[in-house]
């Protein structure tokens, strides 16, 4: 790697947006899990409440993602921010000058 | 001596279509409300790939390529549900019509059981019946059989396309189920769509009008209504499909529309250009519901509306969209109407108003044939006065084109019954109409342009092939528009887009078309559009031509322009009507 930068608050702010999915994702869950086949004729129900079902969790798999992708970035924000401070704790302590320690 | 007359069975008993039209709808609804939120996450994964104004480095490009497989699959997966909402919307659509249907046969049955009560009755009360007697009570009992065998065969009926609308959901429910088929491309299409639309003649591939009318022809029920189900976005365009199939698929799309982006409304994250979307199929809407709610003034009966065009987001989101009042599948005569400048889908609902006034134009002076008319906005109008497409015939030209094809669709999709039809041009669109006959030999009986800004690439009404005497002009004597086209040796060094069609050079027949609120003045407000106003001598002659007619319209005398001067318009004197029975009456 030749180049790196890093905005913390533009991590922060990504993983904010990534949890407002992780909600839209999980209110979706909900919806197909809400959502009912007692329209459709008695032969299609069974098929239809497969669907349902299974979209549900591909609903609730999609808000896990999300919520993954908040987590992380907000891990790499600290681990940034660690990194940082760790390096600028351990920089502070560099004396460049000639002569004995003050 | 016994005799013996045989009375049918009653039968069948009449199963209705099990489920709830509401509960249908519903459901599809929902499910197009997730595939929106669907869009959503795609959307926004999308844009928060973009992170590289305050993060570079391995770790994002780490991210950028997992955010890229969550666009992806999301992507697919808001496509897939959208597939099967659509599948549902179909089916509730379709089940609304069975069920109708099957009302209609419970209807038919009751009435065959009370002829057959009577006939019990009449040969219970005839002891002895005479030899005509007792063969009329044969004959009656004869027919009797031959309505409950029909009444059994369109039962059967029912029952196929029942069961093949009920299979076409099933089958969109298992294509969209697995995980590998909800991500595919054609997650949600089952395997009878699939293969119906690899058949040889489908639309999407190139096929003409003719043959996807064939391919269609040669589906069984079950496949017809898998395609509709499965693929509504290639049927509602295909040219040569019944309107009534064409009208179907767009409604699904309309729904969808409708459903999603409605969702995104409430959700605060509907873009610009998808609140032009929206916009356009609300206007679709509201010119459905004002051609379905349409009264035929003569028989009382709704003669329908259909939507036989739709894409809100064509030509930049200025749309393309075409509705109908009739059955363009069933109607004695056809007219196309092709509107001008500034047009765009938002005036779908005011252009299908104005449909309903030519259609009882037409009905109302006519002979009692059906009638269908048709606003088509199938082309790119240019966008007003101050448009540079506007001053050039580019844009007709390409609608030319267009409606040259629209029109062979049409004709393909009734090749044994062909409509009388009738293409009429306003405007821009009466340019854009010129085109269509005489570049590309549009396939109709009558043509008429109004308020007309040039012919085109036509300097006489006989070159548009299909007589003279079948081509008509109607123009107000204010509608500024309609003096811009050349005429006379000078001409008028390019003002207009060709020949003056309402000039003696070329040839047409003029209608009477003035206004009663006419100007003083040359303008392009009123007296450019109040040709399908009621009770005006334009709408009156255009509803005679549409009705096959076109002899009977009231003649005014062409534009001149003599030589020692300017052009001359012999209307410009003469006392307008309005609602002068033979000159401007045209309904109720």
């Amino acid at each position: 790697m030749s180049l790196m930068y890093v905005e913390r608050d533009a991590l922060l702010a990504a993983s904010g947006r990534w949890t407002d999915l992780e909600t839209l994702m999980n209110g979706t869950a909900s919806l197909l899990r809400a959502s009912n086949t007692a329209g459709l004729a008695p032969g299609i129900r069974a098929a239809g409440d497969a669907f349902l079902q299974t979209w549900v969790t591909y609903a609730a798999e999609s808000a896990a993602i999300a919520s993954g992708f908040a987590d992380a970035l907000r891990a790499s924000a600290s681990a940034y921010t660690a990194a940082d401070e760790s390096a600028a704790v351990r920089l502070n302590t560099l004396d460049g000058r000639l002569g004995p320690e003050q | 001596v016994t005799v013996t007359v045989e009375v049918p069975a009653a039968r069948p008993t009449i199963r209705t279509p099990d489920g709830d039209v509401g509960g249908a709808e519903a459901l599809a609804e929902q499910l197009f409300t997730a595939s929106s939120r669907y869009e959503e996450f795609g959307d926004e994964a999308a844009s928060l790939r973009q992170l590289s104004d305050g993060w570079w480095g391995d770790a994002f490009e780490a991210y950028r390529r997992a955010s890229a497989s969550a666009r992806d699959e999301h992507d697919a997966l808001a496509r897939t549900l959208e597939r099967v909402a659509r599948a549902a919307t179909s089916y509730a659509e379709t089940l609304r019509r069975l069920k109708a249907e099957a009302d209609d046969l419970v209807d038919r049955r009751t009435r065959l059981d009370h002829l057959r009560q009577e006939l019990l009755d009449d040969i219970a009360s005839a002891a002895a019946p005479a030899a005509d007697a007792l063969a009329h009570l044969r004959d009656r009992a004869a027919s009797l059989d031959a309505d409950y065998r029909a009444l059994v065969t369109d039962h059967d009926d029912l029952q196929r396309r029942t069961r093949a609308n009920e299979d076409a959901l099933r089958q969109a429910f298992q294509a969209g189920s697995k995980l590998r088929d909800a991500l595919s491309a054609s997650g949600g299409t089952g395997d009878t769509a699939r293969n119906a639309m690899a058949e040889p003649g489908a639309p999407g591939h190139g096929a003409t009008p003719a043959q996807v009318h064939a391919w269609w022809a040669g589906l069984s029920d079950a496949e017809r209504a898998a395609v509709l189900a499965s693929c509504p976005e290639v049927l509602g365009a295909a040219d040569g499909l019944p309107a009534g199939v064409r009208d179907e698929a767009n409604r699904i799309l309309l729904d969808d529309d409708l459903a999603t982006l409605g969702a995104k409304e409430e959700d605060g994250t509907l873009g610009d250009d998808e609140k032009k979307y929206l916009a356009n199929a609300r206007n679709a809407q509201q010119a459905l519901e004002a051609a379905t709610s349409y009264v035929d003034p003569l028989t009382g009966a709704k003669p329908g509306g259909q939507l036989w065009l739709y894409d809100p987001r064509a030509f930049d989101g200025d749309g393309r969209v075409a509705v109908s009042v009739g059955d363009l599948d069933t109607a004695d005569d056809v007219a196309v109407f092709t509107p001008g400048i500034n047009t765009d889908m938002a005036d779908t609902a005011s252009y299908a108003r104005k449909m309903t006034n030519l259609y009882e134009s037409a009905r109302y002076n006519g002979d009692g044939s059906a009638v269908a008319t048709m606003f088509w906005l199938g082309y790119d109008a240019p966008d007003g006065p101050t448009d540079t497409a506007t001053l050039t015939e580019g844009r007709a030209e390409d609608g030319g084109r267009q409606l040259a094809d629209a029109i062979d669709g049409l004709r393909a999709s009734r090749p044994d019954d062909p409509a009388h039809l009738t293409a009429i041009g306003h405007s821009y669109g009466s340019t854009t109409t010129s085109y269509a006959v005489k570049e590309h030999r549009l396939d109709v009986d009558d043509v008429a342009l109004i308020g007309s800004p040039g012919a085109g690439p036509a300097d006489d009404a006989a070159s548009f092939g299909i007589g003279r005497d079948h081509v008509y002009v109607g123009r107000d004597s204010r509608d500024l528009v309609a003096t811009l086209g050349d005429e006379g040796w000078v001409g008028k060094g390019g003002l207009g887009l060709g020949q003056d069609p309402s000039s003696e050079d070329f040839g047409a027949t003029r209608f009477e078309a003035e206004s009663l609120d006419r100007s003083w003045h040359r303008n392009t407000g009123d007296a450019h559009g109040s040709y399908l106003d009621p009770d005006s001598e334009s709408l009156y002659n255009l509803g005679l031509i549409v009705d096959g007619h076109g002899d009977r319209v009231n003649v005014a005398a062409q534009s001149h322009d003599p030589w020692y001067g300017p052009p001359e318009d012999p209307e410009w004197d003469r006392d307008p009507t309005r609602g002068v029975p033979g000159r401007s009456d045209t309904g109720l």
